[in-house]
């Protein structure tokens, strides 16, 4: 999927999602959506780099650098803060998603009554 | 990813306004990620170019990377959403500074001379002391504003800032600077440090008249470091909106 009018919102959530169970640095974190998604969502890989930061900049995220390998990555990590707003973000998908899901999966004579 | 396209898009966000930090950090990680990739390709059984070529897809379009990174909210440097703060009441800011520093060292050092010299017999200072004293006197006015003008460039090219932004700031710090007169005389009785301006009353036709020449000079220098820049290749954002 790569319809932006559907994946607003969708990458923070992942991402944050994927960070609050263990500290990533991006390429780790793109290939965990990947495998997570089963390629169901396909973005440019760069693409998560500015989520990233402006998560951090929100205080949504933290990061820290660290050597692995003699390369220096940037791992990042959920917040407290980041924590409730994961918690608000997967209260708002899961209400779309029920009703998208009502919607669509309802009778053809029950569409037409509304 | 080859190094001119991550240049054409350095260059592409700089000129857009998002701060200077934020880029190289960026451009950092897609080099990470780019590298990373080109591993896992090759590990994977292709070929170095195939391996690249397959890598710059998955890390997406330039154009993509641009606009995303233009969408956050937060990244624009302080300098491009304020400039007339930047390039404006910075100088001026900076030239206050300047002063206030210059006057502190100043009073400072004068005080412990006169505690040298004047006790008991008071003795005025020896001629080299009241030259020294006449050189640090243009600091604020010469050398000071010309300095400002340097990091107003430094701040403007960092930043590609327009150019019409750069020059005002430099015109400023260069020319308010000019007409500040700081000068220090003893005539074996007592010594005195005064402050003027030629752009403040009581007018003096003297006063104005030399910050004129100090303007010119400082401009002069100004326009030279600018020219020096220029034929290093240096080039501030003419057509930026910023």
């Amino acid at each position: 999927m790569n319809n932006p009018n559907f994946m607003n919102g969708v990458p923070e959530l992942l991402v944050l999602r994927l960070l609050e169970q263990q500290e990533m640095y991006g390429y780790e974190l793109v290939q965990a959506i990947r495998a997570r998604t089963n390629d169901a969502i396909s973005l440019g890989e760069g693409v998560v780099y500015p989520i990233l930061h402006a998560l951090e900049q929100q205080g949504a995220l933290k990061s820290r650098r660290k050597a692995v390998n003699g390369r220096t990555r940037i791992y990042y990590s959920v917040t407290a803060k980041g924590g409730k707003h994961l918690a608000r973000l997967i209260e708002q998908w899961s209400r779309i998603v029920e009703a998208v899901t009502r919607t669509v999966t309802e009778a053809p004579h029950a569409a037409a009554r509304i | 990813m080859p190094q001119p396209e991550f240049e054409s898009l350095r260059q592409r966000l700089l000129c857009a306004g998002i701060a200077p930090r934020h880029v190289d950090r960026y451009l950092g990680e897609l080099r990470d990620h780019f590298d990373d990739l080109v591993r896992e390709k090759i590990a994977g059984g292709l070929d170095r170019r195939h391996a690249e070529a397959e890598a710059r897809s998955r890390l997406g379009d330039e154009s993509v990377l641009a606009e995303t990174m233009l969408e956050q909210p937060g990244m624009r440097s302080l300098v491009s959403r304020y400039p007339w703060a930047a390039f404006v009441l910075g100088p001026i800011a900076m030239l206050v500074a300047a002063l206030a520093a210059t006057l502190a060292i100043e009073i400072a050092v004068l005080t412990l001379v006169s505690q040298v010299y004047r006790n008991p017999s008071h003795l005025p200072p020896p001629a080299w002391f009241i030259t020294m004293v006449g050189f640090w006197n243009a600091t604020p006015s010469l050398v000071a504003p010309v300095a400002i003008a340097g990091v107003v460039y430094f701040v403007g090219l960092r930043q590609r800032m327009s150019m019409r932004w750069v020059l005002l700031g430099a015109v400023i710090a260069c020319t308010l600077g000019a007409f500040q007169q700081l000068t220090f005389s003893d005539n074996g009785y007592h010594g005195e440090l005064s402050l003027v301006s030629g752009l403040m009353p009581p007018f003096s036709r003297g006063v104005f008249l030399e910050g004129v020449v100090r303007a010119t000079v400082n401009l002069t220098v100004a326009a030279g470091f600018a020219w020096a820049l220029s034929r290093r290749g240096v080039r501030f954002s003419r057509f930026s909106g910023a």
